[in-house]
């Protein structure tokens, strides 16, 4: 049970029976204009913890998917070498603080986030070489110099953040904000209700990226309806790499097979992202949304605690 | 706005440029050409963060924080200090600084080479990962923090805590040392060492010689030896 199940995402009076789907657009163009380096993704998804080792035979269609829905995906450079270049996604690249910055891979990825955990200790906190909070915005100045003019830059930061942290976060030169959530729901609620309350007085277009490990299409849509700009979805992709690839079943077939087995799987890969994008469109035609953002609206909890947490009136209201 | 002298060296006046006007000025330059920089505002912060400009660059004023961050393939000199996170994650190239340095000299540095005429700061060197960095003058508390390899040379002492979680990597030091972090031990030069050392003088135009200084190096991990 979690706090996303006292949530609901209310329809309109009137909403359609029927889904409406075929007069409605396909692809969202998402992008923040009130930032210098506007983040722009063709919908509210990304993958981010989905490696080619763990995709397997699937992983050249899961990025050809990917880049048809100019959704972001999160790898090395090098994990996308053998690949045609119009299979080739949109890319993120993950900074940790406490390391030596990654030239070739920032300068070379479309987005570049910097997470704010020590990787050897998995500890949050600011770079250890900023001597005080008030130096943060001259480091990642620098940053941004040293990836490139025009490229986003984020700050991924945990999910358990607090108010002061926030208020100076939106002060920085950044580009779009990462929410850490894992499985923590109750904080993730919590939080993306108080990033959205302070962002809408100072930087109402500042994008929030959600991490998470959530599997479920509504629950996915809860979190776009609670403020987050996009949400990985590697939890919800999860059950299908753990289903054989038909090219990593192996052996004397495999050779002999090759066409109809990369088009299994990427009828797999591909009907996710299907299903994915339906329920957001359906959501959206339920609740008379034009853009995910204003699913925000329509969202009720069940709870006094979870309409606390999230910043929403209770069903009934 | 770029003039030729001259000796071949450009002179560019940054006085009131940005960031991203300085960085235009160096765009359409020549590799290998010699460039002054002068009228540089000491609080403009990254000055040449990610730099991959093959010049030599001459700066006479001193330098915001965070000066030179992942720079590459430049030969750079400053004639006055340099503010905390100077060359942070310097990828190749050569910094020397005449003044005084910040504190996180050389921060997660990775490669190429960092001189300081002065003093500098705490935490020179913090995660240092292959890059060699030496410092004439005194330094703050915390040199070698975190380091992981490359070479430290110390010419007048430091302060407490020299290599604290250090786990990779040489510091030398010719002077007092405050205090030795628990995990960081005081050894012999060996052949390499001084061979190392020697290069490193020579290279800052040091002439003190290698028998003064002594080497501190991370404890073994008894588990990993043989």
């Amino acid at each position: 049970m979690s706090l996303l199940d006292d949530l609901l995402l209310l329809d309109a009076p009137f909403a359609p029976i029927a889904p409406l789907r075929s007069s409605k657009k396909t692809t969202f163009s998402f992008s923040a204009s009130g930032q210098s380096r506007p983040l722009q993704m063709g919908g509210p998804w990304m993958v981010c913890q989905t490696s080619p080792s763990r995709a397997g035979g699937r992983w050249p269609d899961l990025c050809t998917r990917l880049s048809e829905r100019g959704l972001l995906l999160e790898c090395p450079v090098n994990a996308l070498e053998k690949l045609p270049v119009a299979s080739i996604p949109r890319r993120l690249f993950r900074q940790h603080v406490g390391t030596t910055l990654m030239l070739e891979e920032l300068q070379s990825a479309d987005v570049v986030e910097i997470t704010c955990q020590l990787p050897e200790t998995s500890i949050w906190g600011w770079p250890p070489e900023i001597g005080s909070i008030e130096q943060m915005a001259q480091w990642l100045d620098a940053v941004k110099h040293v990836i490139g003019r025009n490229t986003p830059l984020g700050l991924g930061v945990n999910v358990g953040i607090d108010d002061q942290a926030i208020e100076a976060i939106i002060a920085w030169p950044i580009d779009f904000i990462t929410l850490y959530a894992s499985d923590v729901i109750e904080f993730l609620v919590d939080s993306l209700g108080r990033l959205r309350k302070k962002l809408s007085l100072l930087k109402p277009q500042l994008p929030i990226l959600v991490r998470t490990d959530v599997k479920r299409i509504d629950d996915l849509l809860k979190i776009i309806a609670l403020g987050g700009s996009a949400v990985t979805v590697d939890g919800y992709l999860s059950e299908l790499w753990q289903q054989p690839s038909i090219s990593a079943m192996g052996g004397f077939l495999t050779t002999h097979v090759p066409s109809s087995s990369t088009g299994k799987n990427s009828c797999q890969v591909s009907g996710l992202f299907e299903k994915l994008h339906n329920g957001l469109l359906d959501a959206m035609e339920r609740t008379r949304s034009s853009t995910p953002t204003e699913l925000n609206a329509s969202l009720r909890a069940l709870t006094p605690t979870a309409a606390r947490l999230a910043g929403i009136p209770m069903i009934g209201e | 706005m770029s003039d030729r002298e001259n000796n071949d060296e450009l002179t560019i006046d940054a006085t009131g440029l940005t960031h991203d006007q300085l960085q235009n000025q160096f765009a359409g330059i020549a590799p290998e050409a010699k460039v002054q920089v002068v009228g540089l505002s000491d609080n403009l912060g990254g000055v040449l963060a990610g730099c991959d400009h093959a010049l030599e660059l001459f700066f006479s004023s001193s330098l915001g924080s965070f000066a030179f961050m992942a720079a590459r393939h430049a030969v750079i000199e400053v004639s006055g200090n340099v503010a905390t996170g100077c060359g942070h994650s310097l990828q190749s190239g050569s910094i020397l600084i005449r003044g005084d340095a910040g504190g996180f000299l050389a921060a997660y540095a990775a490669g190429g080479y960092l001189a300081v005429h002065g003093r500098a700061d705490d935490y020179v060197g913090y995660g240092l990962s292959g890059a060699d960095v030496l410092v004439r003058g005194k330094c703050g508390n915390a040199v070698g923090a975190n380091m992981r390899s490359g070479t430290l040379v110390l010419g007048n002492g430091c302060g407490e805590n020299l290599g604290q979680g250090m786990t990779g990597g040489a510091i030398y030091v010719r002077g007092e040392v405050g205090s030795v972090a628990d995990n960081v031990q005081s050894g012999r030069l060996r052949e390499a060492d001084t061979i190392r050392l020697s290069l490193m003088l020579v290279r800052a135009g040091l002439k003190t010689t290698f028998e003064k200084f002594q080497v501190f190096r991370p404890k073994l991990d008894r588990g990993s030896q043989p």
